[in-house]
């Protein structure tokens, strides 16, 4: 089918943009990212209001009218857990990361190595796993038999391989010129010293991206610390958070005594501390998306 | 889409996967341990068939007196206008005697409190308790994926809180409750419940929910019957100088004169289940002369939808709720931005500690409403037992007696130092009391008290919110003016089950009628609704239910 054209011949994308479209294209995109920044500018804007102004706005604050305080960050900093959690999750997450992508990256590379060991069959099982989990209660005996129940590694070991990733930094391995693995060979490179001599440095750009992917798993995840960390010392700050977000039960007290529970201020607040490291990481991670994951997909 | 990525490599595959697993998975785990009967679709346990099992109960008289006498069937909760000058010391002997620890899990819906290491509050509670028992922490909602696991992994705590509201979540819990948890009666039936007066004191029908499978396995707490009741910002109405009304046509009247959307003010926040109430819809199930029928088939329901359904009309709703059931209608009423609305009754105190800086706020509570003047309410009443702590089945004889004790003495009522202990800390250091003998948190108290010690038993309810002036009063008047209303249900006192099916259609039938209010469906709607709802699990519910009622002589 040949390309629709126009009155001058060139097709219609060849034409030089009319104010119209420009415009509607402009406004287009200013709606996109107020729909967007709009619920986060109201959700940072009430997590700096007083509780007095979200009392009396009955929701989330949109107008700075009563000015800004810092209360609420005040007070969830106050319990020493939410700092504490803060180290844990920090630790996870980094002790985390760098086991994962390592691991990830070994088994990639293998992987993408036609006939390595167990090629086929370690395939295989890797490709399973985008269909066939084991189940929560599976996991939970497993931990408990390892005796890692209330152990760090808990948090860690249950979800240190995605399948995914996995598939993902093959596919952009697979993609590298065979070429380059030659003539390594040929200069003696072992396959480690192919690995992160060549290898590693040509996939930056994918390794960035599962290193996010692994990095903001870790961070958010508080399932596998609900469930396998007995102690609260040892939650993680996704977790420790979770217990001011949800509702108190209105449960029948023994005393006269009161504590307000937390307000939404403190909510929102919480809500901009667990989202507040992904807005960091992601713009500088973000120019390595594209190339790092359609490539790998869409090649492997 | 990192986000997107990594939730469906570590979360949402695994969380979707749970559900269709965790049944399963206990039934697996509890295979492992015997060979047992596929669990039925409901259960039942009747008080009068199990009177056998439960402790004699004896009232405590060990605290102190209230101010408002309360009834024995707790109908009415005993009402204290203050608190007592010097609490009363009850037990005297550390129940922690074997040198050994306890374990538990219980809910928390609270901030986190620092682990027992960190917590000078749980460590001033252990050395009273003569020794430790170690919180394992979960959070209240989410709670039932940990019971789910817990259970079908068999590793059980040495106590182990579980909300009757998770409970009619699991599939075969009675089987797995059987396996895993100590059978209480040896200890407690009858007058062996004397060495612990406390849990002796609770309502036997209370005791008579903690039966499962025909064996006394769970302490319960006792609740309060009420569900439901319908507030009013008081200082909207004062200064609009509106009474509350008595009846329904009242209720619409006085809604229309406040409605002033204009104003930012609507008469309703929330508005479902008082009309239903008023127009006498029952529970859940009625005899109609000897044959049971479900609230959604009378007419006091249909009746019901079609009143409020006017009220949607004229637009007395507040557009959130218009637009979303689920709104949080507490926020619309703290913010004045509409007059009535409907709650459980421990929402009321919890509302004036939310928005105690509001200037002038007062929320008032109003009492049961029937539909005409002269008329006759039906007020829905539930369970008389809400929570149940269990004990490891394996456990020695002389450690299943010491969880006994530490089950009495967090039991103590109002007005006793343990009770300061379980609910509060130490004074002092976790609490002081204010010059209007309020007692308040410390810094300290507000960061490590959390509520725990409290989850290893039940205790009597009391109507002790004396820092609200006027709420206690208040609160015992409407609970003696709403008893004589309370749903005379045919399950009374009976711990159902329902079966899965008839819950899985709850929420789409609530939402049809809902959708009918909104305008959505039309009221003539609701008949056909009806129809389909029996043909699909209604008539099969009532055969069920049929033969529970028939078994415990009901019908």
């Amino acid at each position: 089918m040949s390309n629709p054209k126009t009155a001058t011949g060139r097709a219609v994308w060849d034409e030089k943009p009319t104010a119209a479209g420009q415009a509607s294209k402009g406004v287009a995109i200013v709606v996109i990212a107020l729909l967007i920044l709009f619920p986060l500018y109201a959700v940072a804007l009430t997590s700096l209001s007083s509780a007095e102004t979200v009392n009396r706005v009955g929701g989330l604050v949109i107008w700075p009218g009563d000015g800004i305080t810092f209360e609420a960050y005040e007070q969830m900093f106050r319990n020493k857990v939410v700092l504490r959690s803060l180290g844990v999750s920090l630790g996870i997450t980094v002790v985390g990361t760098f086991i994962s992508v390592v691991v990830s990256i070994l088994g990639a590379y293998a992987l993408s190595r036609p006939g390595s060991f167990g090629h086929r069959t370690i395939l295989f099982s890797v490709l399973m796993m985008f269909v066939v989990f084991p189940g929560l209660i599976p996991v939970y005996l497993w931990i408990s038999g390892l005796g890692l129940r209330d152990n760090y590694l808990s948090l860690i070991l249950p979800m240190a391989v995605s399948a995914f990733n996995v598939v993902v930094l093959r596919a952009f391995f697979m993609n590298i010129p065979q070429e380059l693995f030659d003539s390594a060979r040929i200069d003696g490179a072992g396959e480690f010293r192919i690995l992160w001599q060549i290898v590693a440095p040509l996939s930056k750009a994918v390794i960035a991206v599962v290193t996010l992917f692994y990095a903001v798993g870790y961070w958010n995840n508080w399932f596998n610390a609900f469930l396998f960390m007995d102690s609260t010392s040892k939650w993680p700050l996704a977790l420790v958070l979770r217990t001011y977000v949800v509702e108190s039960a209105p449960l029948p007290q023994t005393s006269g005594l009161e504590t307000a529970p937390p307000t939404l201020a403190v909510k929102m607040a919480i809500v901009m501390v667990a989202i507040i490291p992904a807005l960091i990481i992601y713009p500088f991670v973000q120019k390595h998306f594209k190339k790092g994951v359609i490539v790998g997909a869409v090649k492997g | 889409m990192g986000d997107r990525s990594s939730r469906t490599a570590f979360g949402l595959n695994r969380r979707n996967l749970f559900h269709a697993t965790a049944a399963a998975g206990i039934a697996v785990g509890i295979g492992a341990c015997s060979d047992l009967e596929e669990g039925p679709d409901g259960t039942a346990a009747g008080t009068d068939e199990l009177a056998d099992l439960l402790p004699t109960y004896t009232p405590y008289e060990g605290g102190i007196e209230p101010d408002l006498p309360g009834q024995p069937d707790g109908t009415v909760t005993p009402g204290y206008l203050s608190r007592p000058a010097e609490p009363v010391q009850v037990i005297t002997e550390a129940p922690m005697t074997t040198g050994e620890d306890i374990t538990a899990i219980t809910p928390l819906w609270n901030p986190t409190p620092p682990g027992l290491a960190d917590n000078s509050y749980f460590q001033a509670v252990n050395e009273i308790l003569g020794g430790t028992v170690e919180f394992n922490i979960a959070d209240g909602n989410t709670y039932g994926d940990k019971i789910t696991t817990i259970l079908a992994s068999g590793d059980v705590p040495d106590m182990f809180q579980i909300p009757g509201w998770e409970i009619i979540k699991l599939a075969d819990f009675t089987e797995a409750a059987n396996e895993l948890f100590a059978d209480l009666s040896p200890f407690l039936a009858g007058d062996k419940a004397a060495d612990y007066p406390l849990l002796a004191s609770y309502p036997t029908a209370a005791w008579a929910m903690g039966v499962f499978g025909g064996k006394l396995l769970g302490i319960p707490w006792e609740r309060a019957p009420y569900t439901n009741a319908m507030f009013a910002r008081q200082d909207i109405l004062d200064e609009l100088s509106v009474e509350h009304p008595t009846n329904l046509e009242e209720l619409l009247a006085i809604a229309e004169e406040i409605n002033d959307p204009s104003k930012n003010r609507w008469a309703f926040a929330s508005i479902d289940q008082t009309i239903q109430e008023a127009m006498g819809v029952p529970t859940l199930w009625r005899n109609d002369d000897g044959k049971l029928v479900h609230k959604f088939e009378t007419e006091e329901f249909a009746a019901a939808v079609e009143f409020t359904r006017q009220v949607f009309d004229k637009g007395l709703v507040h557009p959130d709720y218009v637009a979303d059931r689920l709104t949080n209608a507490k926020e619309i009423i703290g913010s004045g931005q509409a007059v009535f609305y409907e709650d459980g009754l421990g929402a009321w105190h919890e509302m004036f500690a939310t928005y105690r800086n509001v200037d002038g706020f007062d929320l008032q509570v109003m009492n049961p409403m029937a539909a005409e003047p002269g008329g006759t309410p039906t007020i829905w009443r539930d369970d008389p037992a809400g929570m149940f702590t269990f004990i490891k089945k394996d456990l020695s004889e002389e450690r299943i007696k010491e969880c006994l004790r530490v089950a009495n003495w967090c039991s103590t009522p109002f007005g006793t130092v343990e009770a300061d202990l379980v609910s509060d800390g130490v004074e002092g250091v976790h609490f002081t009391i204010d010059d209007e003998g309020v007692p308040q948190r410390t810094e300290l108290g507000q960061t490590e008290v959390a509520p725990t010690y409290m989850f290893l038993s039940g205790r009597s309810n009391a109507n002790n919110k004396f820092q609200y002036p006027g709420m206690v009063e208040a609160l015992h008047a409407w609970e003696t003016n709403a008893a004589p209303f309370l749903d005379d249900s045919p399950f009374q006192g009976l711990r159902v089950e329902m079966p899965s099916d008839l819950s899985a259609e709850n929420e789409p039938m609530t939402e049809a009628h809902h959708e009918i209010y909104r305008g959505q469906r039309e009221v003539a709607d609701w008949t056909t609704l009806v129809d389909d709802w029996r043909t699909k699990v209604g008539d099969s519910a009532r055969e069920y239910y049929t033969k529970v009622a028939e078994d415990n002589d009901r019908l």
